[in-house]
């Protein structure tokens, strides 16, 4: 069994005109075990910059303090907001400098340009391989599944009502048939004016 | 403390050592794998790319797909990388390790240009790509192919990840590079002008992309000229393309999703502060 399946979890982002969602599974098992159903792997980064991490629970949460430990630094010398096109370069690095003894944790950063508030999506592996497409990306154990059903929910220019609707039932279609991921689903709206935060009623098994 | 001194303060704190490799994590990493558990798999570019010389500059293309086993991690991958104004990067193999293989390369190269205030040649490019890839023994995944046109004429260069080079007149590398490779061996003539030779390297990227599962999507091509560089793409071949949607569309009526718990995140209204 692979580690990046050890303790399950899926994170699932989605971009729209000036607005994005990230959504993210609350289980957390210990392989066929869940042991917590209260696990969010989406993390507040800045206002409008969230970072979701899935795989290896405790790498993610390794990564997650080296993260915020960057990202406090660099506010300190930049002395400017953090756009998430530089985080996600950040967090690149951060995981290519482990090339030869990684973090088991896949990153994903999903957030809106601080002042343009041009949504910006990307997913990495485990080395920090950037992929950022215009439209949406998934990671975790529910990975394969997630891909699929996007790419038939997902459509051009969506506001934030229909972007929420999307990411959410594409969420929980992949909860469906993805057995280390559920036990409920957590949906961040990230517009220009405020963050919605939605937990979406799903299967409780 | 004033705010300069605080500053600098925090610019000398250690941010990274230096790009240097962390080893922190091998032996647990070891030690896992050894306890039965399968390592993560990398995104691997599982590339077709091409490069074809001719009278005078170079074409050099790629598909656009990057895989992770079998699922297609990237559909708009960028696998032609800039390493000057006139000298290219094309890469097969692990992408993590391409992408910052050539972003190393072509910071290097920008700093030697600015310093020495000539033109990086192309043969630099290469020695420098093949002594990093050699000091690291393969393990860095990166099998490129280097060209361009420096003052010397044009140049196009293999290096594997073993840090071997070979200078070529036509090339391809990944795993398409098969049924590219006996495209070019076939069509390669000396001597020809531009638009055969972007020619014959469409022809040789469309054959790695329908022959190889890894291979896709779209091709980027570059054209260099010994006076300018033409960037294409991305170009779709008509065997790329997805089936014209059927007059169907999956909307959902704004409430479909039930939703039992709402929070809303104000964002903090900072009045005149010297942001960006």
């Amino acid at each position: 069994m692979s580690i990046m399946s050890y303790n399950g979890g899926t994170v699932l982002a989605m971009a729209g005109n000036e607005c994005v969602c990230i959504a993210t599974d609350l289980r957390f098992g210990e392989q066929m075990t869940t042991v917590a159903v209260d696990q969010k792997k989406v993390h507040k980064i800045s206002d409008k910059v969230y970072v979701g991490l899935a795989g290896f629970a405790s790498d993610a949460k390794t990564v997650l303090e080296k993260i915020n430990f960057r990202k406090g630094l660099y506010e300190l010398r930049e002395n400017r907001k953090l756009k998430p096109e530089v985080l996600a370069t950040m967090i690149s690095n951060l995981c290519y400098q482990h090339r030869f003894g990684s973090f088991f944790t896949e990153p994903l950063v999903a957030g809106l340009d601080p002042i343009t508030s041009k949504p910006y999506i990307c997913a990495m592996d485990t080395i920090g391989c950037i992929a950022a497409p215009r439209d949406f990306v998934a990671v975790g154990t529910g990975q394969e599944y997630l891909l699929g059903v996007c790419e038939t929910f997902w459509r051009e220019n969506m506001n934030a009502d229909d972007l929420f609707e999307a990411t959410a039932q594409s969420i929980l279609s992949a909860l469906e048939r993805d057995a280390a991921s559920g036990w409920g689903a957590v949906v961040y709206t990230i517009t220009k004016d405020n963050v919605n935060v939605r937990t979406i009623k799903a299967r409780m098994d | 403390m004033t705010a300069t001194e605080s500053q600098q303060g925090v610019l000398k704190m250690e941010l990274d050592k230096g790009g240097a490799f962390s080893f922190d994590n091998c032996f647990r990493n070891m030690a896992m794998c050894r306890m039965g558990a399968a390592p993560p798999r990398l995104t691997s570019t599982g590339t077709t790319i091409v490069a074809a010389s001719y009278n005078g500059g170079l074409v050099m293309g790629a598909d656009s797909r990057a895989t992770a086993g079998n699922i297609i991690a990237d559909k708009h991958c960028e696998k032609v990388h800039k390493l000057t104004e006139s000298i290219y990067a094309c890469g097969a193999g692990t992408a993590a390790d391409l992408d910052q293989v050539t972003k190393m390369l072509s910071s290097n190269l920008r700093l030697m240009e600015l310093n020495t205030g000539k033109k990086a040649r192309v043969i630099t490019a290469m020695r420098q790509a093949k002594q990093h890839l050699f000091d690291y023994q393969g393990y860095i995944g990166a099998y490129l192919l280097i060209g361009g046109v420096d003052p010397t004429g044009p140049h196009l260069y293999e290096c594997t990840a073993n840090g071997t080079t070979m200078h070529k007149e036509f090339a391809a590398q990944g795993s398409g590079s098969y049924a590219a490779i006996s495209v070019l061996e076939r069509d390669f003539k000396v001597g020809m002008d531009e638009a055969q030779a972007k020619a014959l390297v469409q022809r040789a990227l469309h054959a790695g992309m329908s022959g190889d599962n890894a291979s896709g999507n779209s091709l980027n091509l570059v054209i260099i000229r010994p006076e300018k560089t033409i960037f294409e793409g991305p170009i779709v071949p008509d065997f790329c393309k997805k089936p014209e949607p059927i007059d169907l569309e999956y909307k959902f009526k704004p409430g479909s999703t039930a939703v039992l718990k709402r929070k809303e995140i104000k964002y903090e209204i900072v009045e005149s502060m010297d942001i960006h």
